[in-house]
């Protein structure tokens, strides 16, 4: 009797402590949220914070001012970055490993869940592949490059989701068959090399690594009917790259990759040229700097960039591309007198023009299999060039 | 310490450690990234070193590359290996003409006179590929070169009299013959070198599709001191050929005042040829507006000839080509605007320009 009586006063005292500290918590934050300067940009997150919204009538009688205020709040509370950790942390002991479509893999590796691909999206890619190699019947191959999911398949979580590159490549290679486009998958070629100890994908983003394209460069020159000779070394350019994986899922936000890039040793000279303008180098060192350092290759994803070497008789190559193909480029230059290169996705100009005005020798696909699954853009452009043709 | 008091305590205990174990769990999953630094200064210069040659050094080595291959080839004597930058202004009355205009696809008023390529033209679509490499020797296709022609003495093409004569017959009868699709890929290919910049009369070429933003660099209203930034652009597109072309803005600017329109042109062709010094610089004259547009809408403009004799004297001193095309301006070529000229006016300025140039 006493003895519970006691207890009880004991607990008492405790949850008026607790929901002493809890009040306390909001008025503290609430202080602090007045009294912190509000940020701009979260480098982490690689993206502007919400800033304060302003009341417009408007706004408040829809009912979105609420919402408009709620990002804010959420965007600029203090230790902002501590809470995301603690979310990750938190997430993390409880078993959660998968966050936007990001698997937390094992030895610090992000990998990117593979969604089961649209039958209609990839028949009329391929469609659009075999209409226009009809057209323009040149020596062309498509390139499929599986991605960490497939290739570093012993790395994911156990039993996690996710489709079968392998047999979508084998699917794609059917769907070819007959259409004298070339097909190479490079899912051997990188496993091989992964058993080399080449480290193949980055930990925190989604690209393969150049020292993955350099082990694939004597594979995929070998489908395009050429050797590859160039000799040369990887040099790392930074150690600190934070790759878009990391950003889109939050997790491993603390790890960091190393990018390295290929320095022949009989450097072709080149010369770059897009809608920036022209230049000797295919690197961009401010892209280094910015919040996606992977666009130090060819300064991001341009509509169309076109190298010139001093390879002359060495044959002009068409590339249709996503930007796995940005750190591959450097390995064909040794071989080909002009690459034009294509990224669909940002190409808007006229193509059946750009195949009229130049002579290839030769077209290359290169894709990673995630984006090819899901691409739209591909077929539209050629789609767009087919029909123009058809017109005339 | 007596049992009850530990109760008491317990929960704070209890508290205590699981936020402790909580904490010191986050602290660990904390860990700073191991910096395994690369030294990314020393990687930078190595590589920056290698590639520090400019976009010019590069153009001009990949070129002469290109120039020695393809001279080597095709046998050429190659004296005519460099004519377009070296020779200066009598280019206007087409005498070098002869010698390089031969290649079929300068001359396209005469629909395909190329021989070989001519049968197999009636089937669509796979046809493109097969015609466009028939056209000149394999690999010097983008370079507007030279010395692709042995051809004087053998005639595929019609001489550029003729061609001029054909042109000026179009235009007479305005039964102007505008680019098949091939054609204006060949027209492209020649241009693929120059770049044109100006005001809206410049624009017109991308207005038509005729060329891409990448040769065309201009400001609509402009008069020659307000489009610096485009030329700037123009020049950085390291061209072989820089094309002035710009219209009756300039009238209104430089109103009252056509010696200062005369100092403004000039600075911005020595501009240009002080950064270029191998590019050839032509100036398209400055084209009237049409007689309506005159009456009806803003006389000021009838003063162009004055502004346009001004512009023949900025060319005149400063050793660039004059492109005189008024013979080419009729009534029925201008735009509903009154001040702009339709696509078979481009056209026919295009070609033109290839006989004028060389290409």
């Amino acid at each position: 009797m006493d003895g519970s009586r006691s207890r009880k006063r004991g607990n008492h005292q405790y949850y008026r402590i607790l929901a002493g500290l809890f009040a306390l918590l909001f008025l503290v934050f609430f202080v602090l949220n007045l009294v912190l300067p509000d940020r701009t940009l979260s480098v982490r997150e690689k993206r502007m914070l919400t800033a304060f919204p302003v009341p417009q009538a408007d706004r408040v009688l829809e009912g979105n001012y609420s919402n408009d205020f709620e990002d804010y709040a959420s965007d600029q509370i203090p230790f902002r970055e501590f809470f995301t950790d603690l979310k990750v942390y938190a997430d993390s002991l409880v078993g959660r490993n998968e966050s936007q479509g990001v698997y937390r893999g094992s030895d610090g590796y992000l990998l990117e869940k593979m969604e089961t691909p649209d039958e209609t999206v990839v028949s009329r890619t391929v469609d659009a592949m075999r209409a226009f190699a009809e057209l323009f019947p040149l020596p062309q191959q498509l390139v499929l490059i599986p991605n960490a999911v497939s290739v570093l398949k012993d790395k994911l979580p156990l039993w996690a989701p996710t489709a079968d590159q392998e047999a979508f490549s084998a699917q794609i290679a059917e769907m070819l068959d007959g259409s004298g486009i070339g097909f190479k998958d490079l899912q051997n070629t990188l496993q091989i090399a992964g058993l080399d100890g080449v480290p193949l994908y980055y930990r925190t983003d989604h690209h393969w690594t150049t020292d993955a394209a350099l082990a694939c460069a004597p594979a995929v020159l070998e489908t395009l009917g050429r050797t590859f000779t160039a000799k040369g070394e990887l040099l790392p350019v930074t150690s600190q790259f934070s790759g878009s994986l990391s950003a889109k899922s939050g997790l491993a936000v603390r790890e960091r990759d190393t990018i390295s890039v290929w320095q022949p040793e009989d450097e072709p000279v080149i010369l770059v040229t897009d809608s920036a303008g022209k230049r000797a180098s295919l690197y961009s060192w401010d892209g280094l700097e910015s919040a996606d350092p992977y666009t130090v290759f060819l300064g991001g994803n341009e509509g169309l960039v076109r190298i010139e070497t001093d390879r002359i008789g060495g044959g002009r190559l068409l590339v249709f591309k996503d930007s796995y193909f940005n750190c591959f480029l450097p390995f064909l230059l040794s071989e080909y007198e002009t690459v034009d290169v294509v990224d669909p996705r940002y190409y808007s100009d006229d193509l059946l023009m750009l195949m009229r005005q130049n002579e290839y020798d030769q077209i290359l696909y290169f894709y990673n299999i995630n984006t090819f699954s899901a691409d739209t853009s591909l077929a539209l452009v050629l789609g767009e060039a087919i029909e123009q043709a058809g017109r005339k | 310490m007596n049992r009850r008091s530990f109760r008491s305590l317990l929960p704070y205990l209890l508290t205590a450690v699981l936020l402790a174990g909580l904490a010191a769990g986050f602290l660990l999953s904390r860990r700073p990234a191991e910096d395994t630094d690369v030294s990314d200064p020393a990687g930078r210069v190595y590589v920056s070193e290698a590639g520090e040659r400019s976009a010019a050094e590069a153009q001009s080595q990949i070129r002469a590359a290109r120039k020695s291959t393809s001279a080597g080839t095709t046998a050429e004597p190659s004296g005519t290996a460099e004519p377009a930058p070296t020779e200066p202004a009598p280019t206007e009355t087409l005498p070098t003409a002869p010698t390089e205009t031969a290649p079929p696809e300068t001359v396209p008023p005469e629909t395909e006179p190329a021989g070989p390529t001519a049968e197999p033209h009636t089937d669509a679509p796979t046809e493109p590929p097969a015609e466009t490499t028939a056209e000149p020797p394999v690999e010097t296709t983008a370079e507007p070169e030279p010395p692709t022609e042995p051809a004087p003495t053998t005639a595929p093409g019609p001489s550029p009299e003729t061609v001029l004569a054909s042109l000026q017959e179009q235009i007479q009868t305005l039964n102007i013959d505008l680019f098949t699709p091939d054609e204006l890929a060949a027209v492209r290919r020649r241009f693929d070198t120059a770049v044109f910049t100006g005001d809206s009369m410049a624009q017109g070429f991308v207005s038509f599709d005729l060329f891409d933003e990448n040769h065309v660099k201009f400001q609509r209203g402009a008069s020659i001191g307000e489009f610096d930034p485009e030329i700037q652009a123009a020049i950085d597109t390291l061209p072989d050929y820089f094309i002035f072309f710009t219209g009756c803005n300039n009238v209104s600017t430089y109103i009252n005042d056509p010696t200062e329109y005369y100092r403004q042109f000039v600075s911005r062709i020595e501009w240009v040829k002080s950064t270029l010094p191998d590019t050839e610089i032509y100036v398209i004259c400055m084209l009237p507006a049409s007689d309506r547009f005159i009456k009806y809408e803003n006389y000021h403009v009838a003063r162009q000839p004055e502004y346009d004799a001004q512009l023949k004297l900025v060319c005149q001193d400063t050793g660039v080509h004059y492109v005189d095309c008024h013979w080419m301006v009729r009534q029925e070529l201008y735009l509903e605007d009154g001040l702009h000229f339709n696509e078979a006016f481009y056209t026919v300025l295009i070609k033109f320009l290839m006989l004028e140039i060389g290409l």
